[in-house]
């Protein structure tokens, strides 16, 4: 079939027309489509989709936006004070994330570990990233006792799953001829690593590492929420006793520090790449 | 230090000069089969020590195949007779790679047609990569050499006139200068036996006759044997002391440079004819491609 199109090809679209294979993918694509809708019919379902509340209760919300302003600043120190601690959280769980995700992520590559080795090391990394922060959070609350700490730790295995993956992911789409030119000189196993692949992998990992120090950040002002620190405690007291324009205040000081820090981190990663 | 290591070349010649006649290279009955497609059909191959030998053949005669094979990149097929030494250590054997090839690579210097220099890192620390197979496991992994070490390193650069790049990334030189670092890198490694696989095919004229004139000299004046695999006929002649042909994965011919002669390679290559019908089937595979590109478009439209 091919080999007639190839010799031919001025006249491809005669041969399309009648061509039972081009037909059968027509067919196979309006199929596809379909379920596509359906799937999109059965999860309004399921989400209770209902815009019309928006319309209904417009009142109720614009009330309580008004309750937002002016926002109330009289504690900023305090409030400054507990975003430094979710950024030191945010730098922790990061950091401890990096180190143990450079292991994990070389011995989850297919071109680098056996299948025996990077089998149960992915679906283990898989286990890491399927639960969100918020779930470790309770769970090293409950273990080490409220505080930051939790909050370092949940973060920690969460984006161990995910820089794994990431870092991996890196390492199986490098070149395969200078690993090979390091091997050449009687290196061991480890030396191919270190000399071959890094060197290739690491401005991508760097990039990685910084792009996820943003988000920890963002997810870090949410762990206080269960009690593991940050600036999270703060917004969950407010919010539960209505105070509206304190946490008005606290949501401006989240916004312009994640902003800072995202500018900054951008800012660093254009140097590696 | 420099003059350091003109005494270590000394005396390797001197070594080298009192065993001549000694085998560099052993392959015994080696095969090496793809699928359905035979690379390498049974070789048999010795090359002495101190020799310069040319491996020529068409393309998808084996050479590389072979070549990657003595370095140990590769297993040969499981064949009780088939084995491979380089430097009296053996590679491997009955298809399975020796337990101490890791180690015994570093008395095999391979240079890449593509160089396989690893490209974020400096001119020096790719030369430096050569000692890793030398210097202990604990070191090389940390990265650390010793001052003694990296004027090694210097001195090499110097050899192939690249010192003056040592602290430029790999990737800021040109593909010629690129397989001189190469050759550097295979100097510091200091191997018995250097194997090169194409190693100018990717190289413009002005630039492989000056990796030819260092590989030749690395084997004249420090006596190290080198087997280069060439699509060239005339640079095999010009600077190849002994020439072997590959056809089908089989040795064709076995000569010395200046015994081999144009029936020679008429044999070696197939026929005059058949070498032309050769060339005009290559540009007609090349209009397949064409028209099969323009093709796709036309599949993906309908």
């Amino acid at each position: 079939m091919l080999n007639k199109i190839v010799q031919s090809p001025q006249d491809a679209s005669d041969i399309s027309a009648q061509n039972p294979l081009l037909e059968k993918k027509g067919i196979m694509q309006l199929f596809l489509w379909g379920l596509v809708a359906a799937i999109l019919v059965w999860s309004w379902q399921g989400a209770e989709m209902n815009p019309y509340a928006l319309w209904e209760y417009r009142g109720n919300m614009a009330e309580m936006l008004g309750d937002f302003f002016p926002p109330n600043f009289h504690d900023w120190n305090l409030y400054v004070d507990e975003m430094l601690t979710t950024i030191q959280i945010a730098i922790w769980g990061t950091l401890l994330s990096v180190i143990l995700a450079i292991p994990f992520g070389i011995l989850s590559s297919e071109n680098i570990a056996p299948w025996w080795l990077y089998q149960p090391i992915r679906r283990f990394m898989d286990a890491c990233r399927a639960i969100n922060e918020i779930v470790f959070a309770m769970l090293f609350v409950v273990a080490v006792g409220l505080g930051p700490f939790a909050g370092v730790l949940a973060l920690f295995v969460h984006t161990t799953g995910v820089l794994a993956k990431l870092f991996a992911e890196a390492v199986e789409a490098i070149e395969e001829g200078p690993v090979e030119g390091v091997r050449a000189t009687g290196a061991s196993g480890l030396q191919e690593v270190i000399f071959g692949v890094i060197p290739q992998v690491l401005p991508l990992w760097i990039s990685y590492s910084l792009y996820r120090f943003e988000s920890n950040v963002r997810s870090a002002t949410v762990v206080g929420m269960v009690g593991a620190g940050g600036i999270g405690v703060l917004l969950w007291e407010n919010i539960r006793g209505f105070m509206f324009k304190e946490t008005c205040a606290i949501m401006i000081i989240i916004i312009v520090s994640v902003t800072l820090l995202d500018m900054l981190s951008q800012k660093l990663r254009k140097q590696f790449i | 230090m420099i003059k350091l290591s003109t005494l270590k070349i000394n005396i390797d010649v001197n070594r080298l000069a009192s065993n001549s006649g000694t085998k560099a290279i052993e392959a015994k009955s080696v095969r090496k089969t793809f699928g359905n497609n035979t690379a390498v059909a049974g070789v048999d191959l010795d090359v002495q020590a101190g020799d310069m030998v040319a491996l020529i053949g068409s393309s998808g005669s084996g050479k590389s195949t072979l070549l990657r094979m003595i370095a140990g990149l590769i297993n040969t097929d499981k064949n009780e007779q088939g084995s491979i030494k380089v430097a009296n250590k053996v590679i491997q054997a009955n298809g399975k790679l020796d337990k101490n090839v890791r180690k015994n690579r570093s008395s095999i210097a391979f240079i890449f047609q593509q160089f396989n220099l690893v490209r974020r890192l400096s001119v020096q620390t790719n030369v430096l990569i050569g000692l890793l197979g030398e210097i202990p496991r604990w070191r090389g992994s940390l990265c650390w050499f010793t001052k003694e070490e990296k004027q090694r390193a210097l001195a090499a650069l110097e050899r192939v006139g690249l010192n003056s790049f040592a602290e430029q990334r790999a990737s800021t030189l040109s593909g010629g200068q690129q397989q001189r670092v190469a050759i550097a890198r295979s100097l510091l490694q200091d191997a018995d036996v250097i194997v090169a696989d194409e190693p100018i095919a990717s190289l413009d004229p002005r630039s492989a006759k000056r990796v030819m004139d260092i590989l030749s000299d690395i084997n004249k004046q420090d006596g190290k044997t080198v087997v280069v695999s060439l699509h060239q006929v005339d640079y095999a002649k010009a600077y190849c002391r002994r020439i072997v042909g590959l056809a089908n994965g089989e040795v064709k011919i076995d000569l010395s440079a200046d015994a081999l002669n144009d029936e020679d390679l008429v044999e070696l290559y197939g026929t005059e004819k058949d070498e032309i019908d050769f060339g005009v089937s290559l540009s007609q595979s090349e209009n397949e491609f064409v028209s099969e590109g323009a093709a796709v478009p036309a599949l993906a439209r309908a």
